[in-house]
């Protein structure tokens, strides 16, 4: 066993950084990027011309001005922060501040200034003083550059968490509740009005995006309830900014716990709806199968009431593949729905994403990214070894 | 028991299979009412964005500053009638969702085809040579399953439609497309982008399936006699395993194709997909969201079609599946 | 062994008279309603089975055979139904009674065994609560006591070191081990009629001669009757008092078995018997009915086996009603036509 886990924490390590390198590459050896993206934003602000300090400063935030290798292991491991012990390698160019220009003459009078050399280095000992994170194998996620202006990526992170973790906890948990019965009692009652109508409805629900439900969600429950005088829901955040009143209920103080619960229900509900959509299937077919297998006509044949043929015989069988969803749950959990966080303007961890991301955030995107892929890992890990005590047939090798 | 005891004669489970066995499934098809159905309204929807420079009634970015948040049926300033209405920037709702269907169902099909290419190809690759092939392309898909495909997806996709001159696409590769999808070719690379990055994500499900299909249709005895008769590789592949391994790719397909439908819709919803001026439905649907308080019906005319359609490729796919493995109900 | 076991479960049963009547099936039919049509997959099956007797049911895949027995235990499962007929056990008709009493026949009076042993056994449980299972349902036996009577049952099926097996996974066993447990857990409370859908079919060859060994060393000890399905003569041969031939869903023949092996009177019984090989035989080849049992659906109106039969002649467009040719022996076939 410790051997097993020994060499599964190291085989997961690999694969995180294999992730990280892969994404980290990804941001930043495609052309463009982050300091093309700030300028043109800070022109189409209309402010003044761009100085050169003020690319100069952006390259710096960025990390731009340090060569990649360097970059990478700055952000995983915190190192280079300066020179060496003993002043070693102070003078090592490690980077660019600021670009050599080459003018080019072409033969039919073309001129062209093309990026050649450098004209600032950046060495090592120019680090010195240079904010660093401690790495991000370490846990230190680094600065945020854009959203918090310089604060600790892992502050950002742990303002969001919160709500993403009651939201995902809650419909998780409620997903389970109503799915595992409903699937169950749809393949006990195969082809029956209950099993054709569980099932159209799930077959709706699992091939529909979640952002259209969202929408609906929304144009009925609020926008339509409202339009109609019914009491309605407010349609998106976590917590109101002021008062509102709704028919029936009455006014709902902002910030309060009614204010905070209404505003929780539909995000809840479409979540939940779209889990149960999909597990039901899952729990339904796999019922199925285990219930046509030779054991459960010895249960019967043994003259074992039905109800526990079903919940003891078939159910604990058919629910050894639903734990291969629950390595999702973790992930699930910790970074939340991308799309219906962002259409309900939940302020989650899968909000953040996409903001961090429309806005060139990239310690962020990379924060998250790595969190997940070792979340990922980890729930891997959990229900293989959760397989192992649910089938006495499976050994961990 | 006395139902499903009939023993199956060799000969039927030979791979070729005769124009009898194809008319079968067509008859079994058939018999699923609810996924011809589908098929038409598939067809329909194809049918439409076909012809949609041909059809819409208007130019598709042309904007109306006067004409804005139009209701369906209304009228213009110029008394132009608005079958949908008008957008934000008062462009024909018609024009543009007809247009959209053009390049979602496009963008749809493409990646899905090119994903279905590759993971048939390496899936085949992998069960059929066996051996360090196969170790390398699993430890591949079991490291890219890993991934947060949704996280990854969204950020290459970012990344690319930022640099459309990091798509790698030659200039006949991008007037292709932009015929292929009736709009510009600069936009064409924005698409591709978006195609690539589709595929790049969804062929690791085809491979692994491709895979197993192959590793079970290769221990047949069927497979050995053709190779003692002398068979080569190729062969074998394309004469014995393709045909047989066929059916439940050609669920995979259509069942990728919905998802491929549903990830760019969602792409281009939370804006990091194919961009304004294109339209497609998952954009269209963004832009509405934001106009949804005060003009309610905006959402739903190009919720619509992501509905239908990817309920109706669904449906399909399901009687598709009934109609080719009638032993996988459920 | 067994005579001890009884005392320790102390549910010695009153067994009645050895050769009186314990099972008589009426007219029974079992229909699939499929897509593709209705199955008739039993139609019109009578037979009697006495105490203490051993009934050999034999026929192809896709004579009734299983479906018979499944209907006795009433567990055929939808799309199949059981349309008409009467199951007389004990002197009840089984499928009048509701289901919750047929539930407490099933594995007390009437235990079943299986083809394929080691998936018959629910994988996620250890062997030994599998089988108290049974006690407690039936007998209420709880915690030690079932142990106990369980790790007797083991031994009296054969299972060495019956302690151990009793806290083994299913998986752990071989699968002459895991037809043992299921005997044992069919046997554990003295039924007095055991079905055995082919319990030796799916075993190996040396195996399938120690299990029926053994069934047939538990028959003498705890008196039980058994119904025997099979499709290998072999068996019938050695097991078997008396034998039902089926084919398509109906008995073509009835007999004793000493009867039926030196004069078989349905072409189809005697079809079996020469496709059987004998030892020290002096034919080249072993023959073959030619042909295949024809679709259930829409069965022939006439005889089912006309189409397969070499002695077939016009009146076999007609179904041939069962002919009585003794006290214990009956045909359908228009040959023997009074």
């Amino acid at each position: 066993m410790a051997g097993y886990l020994a060499r599964r924490f190291v085989q997961m390590f690999l694969v995180a950084l294999v992730a990280a390198i892969c994404a980290y590459g990804m941001l930043y050896l495609v052309p463009g990027g982050p300091i093309d993206q700030l300028l043109a934003e800070r022109q189409n602000a209309g402010q003044n011309r761009i100085t050169e300090a003020d690319i100069r400063r952006v390259r710096e935030r960025f990390e731009l001005d340090i060569y990649l290798p360097f970059r990478f292991t700055r952000w995983l491991i915190g190192w280079p922060a300066g020179p060496l012990p003993g002043g070693i390698g102070a003078d090592w160019q490690i980077g660019c501040a600021v670009p050599g220009q080459v003018r080019l003459r072409y033969p039919d009078g073309r001129v062209e200034v093309v990026e050649e050399g450098c004209e600032v280095p950046v060495t090592m000992a120019d680090l010195e003083g240079r904010k660093v994170s401690r790495g991000i194998v370490f846990g230190d996620f680094g600065i945020s550059q854009v959203m918090l202006r310089g604060r600790p990526v892992t502050d950002l992170i742990m303002t969001r968490l919160p709500y993403t973790l009651y939201l995902m906890g809650t419909s998780i948990l409620l997903s389970i509740l109503i799915a595992v019965p409903i699937g169950v009692y749809s393949a006990v009652r195969q082809y029956s009005r209950f099993d054709y109508i569980m099932t159209t409805i799930a077959f709706i629900g699992a091939s529909l995006p979640s952002f259209v439900f969202g929408i609906f969600a929304i144009l009925l429950f609020s926008v339509l309830a409202k339009n109609a005088g019914l009491p309605y829901l407010p349609p998106g955040d976590a917590v109101g900014v002021r008062d509102y009143t709704i028919p029936l209920i009455g006014t709902v103080q902002a910030g309060s716990f009614l204010d905070r619960f209404l505003r929780f229900l539909m995000p809840c509900g479409v979540l939940t709806f779209i889990n149960i959509a999909g597990w039901s299937r899952f729990v339904r077919g796999s019922m199925l199968e285990v219930l046509s297998l030779d054991y459960v006509r010895t249960a019967r044949a043994k003259g074992v009431a039905e109800r526990v043929v079903i919940l003891k015989h078939a159910l604990r069988n058919s629910l050894i593949p639903f734990v291969t969803l629950l390595a999702g749950i973790l992930v699930a959990l910790f970074s939340g729905a991308l799309i219906t966080e962002t259409v309900f303007n939940w302020p989650g961890i899968g909000r953040l994403f996409i903001d961090a991301l429309g806005r060139n955030d990239y310690n962020v995107v990379m924060a998250l990214l790595i969190i997940n892929v070792v979340l990922l890992l980890i729930g891997i890990l959990i229900t293989d070894i959760l397989y192992t005590v649910v089938d006495p047939r499976i050994r961990l090798t | 028991m006395a139902t499903s005891t009939t023993a199956v004669p060799l000969e039927e489970a030979a791979p070729r299979r005769s124009e009898g066995q194809w008319a079968i499934v067509f008859r079994r098809f058939r018999r699923h009412r609810l996924a011809m159905f589908c098929v038409g309204l598939l067809t329909a929807l194809l049918l439409l964005s076909a012809a949609a420079p041909l059809i819409a009634p208007y130019e598709r970015d042309a904007p109306n500053l006067t004409g804005r948040f139009l209701t369906p049926m209304g009228r213009d300033a110029d008394g132009g009638l608005h079958i949908l209405g008008t957008d934000h920037l008062g462009r024909d709702y018609a024009t543009r969702l007809l247009y959209a269907s053009r390049v979602s169902l496009g963008t749809a099909f493409t990646a899905t085809l090119i994903a279905s290419t590759i993971g048939i190809i390496l899936g085949m690759l992998a069960g059929y040579f066996g051996g360090w092939v196969d170790m390398a392309i699993s430890r591949f898909l079991e490291i890219v399953a890993t991934f947060p495909t949704l996280l990854l997806l969204l950020i290459l996709s970012s990344i690319l439609v930022q640099n459309i001159n990091a798509v790698p696409l030659p200039a006949w590769g991008a007037s292709f497309l932009a015929f292929l999808f009736a709009v510009s070719e600069r936009e064409a690379r924005i698409i591709f982008a978006v195609i690539l990055v589709l595929a790049f994500f969804g062929w690791t499900g085809t491979a692994r399936l491709m895979r197993g299909m192959v590793l079970s249709v290769r221990e047949n005895v069927y497979i050995e006699s053709a190779r003692a008769l002398g068979a080569s590789n190729v062969r074998i592949l394309f004469r014995h395993v393709f045909p047989n391994a066929l059916p439940p790719m050609i669920v995979d397909f259509t069942l990728g194709v919905n998802g491929t439908l549903v990830a760019e819709s969602a792409l281009s919803f939370l804006g990091f997909g194919i961009q304004d001026p294109t339209p497609t439905w998952g954009n269209m649907l963004g832009y509405a969201q934001s106009y949804m308080f005060q003009y309610p019906w905006m959402p739903l005319i190009p919720a619509m079609p992501i509905l239908i359609a990817s309920i109706a490729i669904n449906y399909i796919g399901d009687g598709l599946r009934d109609a080719l493995d009638p032993r996988q109900r459920g | 062994m067994a005579t001890e076991s009884r005392v320790v479960a102390g549910a010695a049963r009153p067994t009645g008279r050895r050769g009186a009547e314990l099972l008589r099936v009426e007219g029974l039919k079992t229909y699939f309603f499929t897509e593709e049509g209705v199955v008739q997959a039993v139609d019109g099956v009578d037979f009697i089975l006495r105490r203490g007797e051993t009934l050999g049911i034999v026929g192809e895949s896709g004579s009734g055979k299983s479906v018979t027995s499944l209907s006795i235990m009433r567990l055929v499962s939808p799309p199949g139904r059981i349309v008409e007929g009467k199951i007389i056990f004990d002197g009840i008709n089984l499928l009048d009674l509701d289901p919750e009493e047929m539930r407490k026949i099933r594995g007390d009076r009437i235990a079943m065994i299986f083809q394929q042993p080691t998936t018959a056994l629910n994988p996620v449980f250890r062997v030994g609560d599998q089988i108290i299972e049974t006690l407690e349902i039936h007998q209420g036996l709880k915690g030690e006591e079932a142990q106990k009577r369980c790790i007797e049952l083991l031994s009296m099926v054969g299972l060495p070191d019956p302690q151990r097996r009793m806290r083994q996974y299913p998986h752990e066993l071989s699968g002459g081990q895991c037809q043992r447990v299921m005997i044992a857990m069919a046997l554990a409370c003295n039924p007095e009629l055991l079905i055995a859908d082919e319990p030796t079919t799916a075993l190996d060859v040396t195996i399938q001669a120690q299990i029926l060994d053994l069934m047939r060393e538990l028959r003498e000890k705890i008196e039980t009757a058994i119904m025997l399905i099979t499709h290998d003569m072999g068996v019938i041969a050695e097991m078997a008092d008396s034998v039902v031939v089926m084919y398509a869903g109906q008995v073509v023949e009835y007999a004793d078995v000493q009867s039926l092996f030196t004069d078989p009177k349905h072409p189809y019984t005697r079809g079996l018997l020469n496709s059987m090989p004998v030892l020290g035989d002096e034919r080249e080849e072993l023959e073959v009915i030619p042909g295949t049992v024809p679709s259930l659906i829409n069965p022939p109106k006439g005889c089912r086996f006309a189409s397969r039969c070499s002695k077939r002649f016009e009146k076999c467009d007609q179904p041939p009603p069962m002919i009585e040719l003794g006290a214990n022996r009956r045909v359908r076939c228009w040959l023997y036509e009074d």
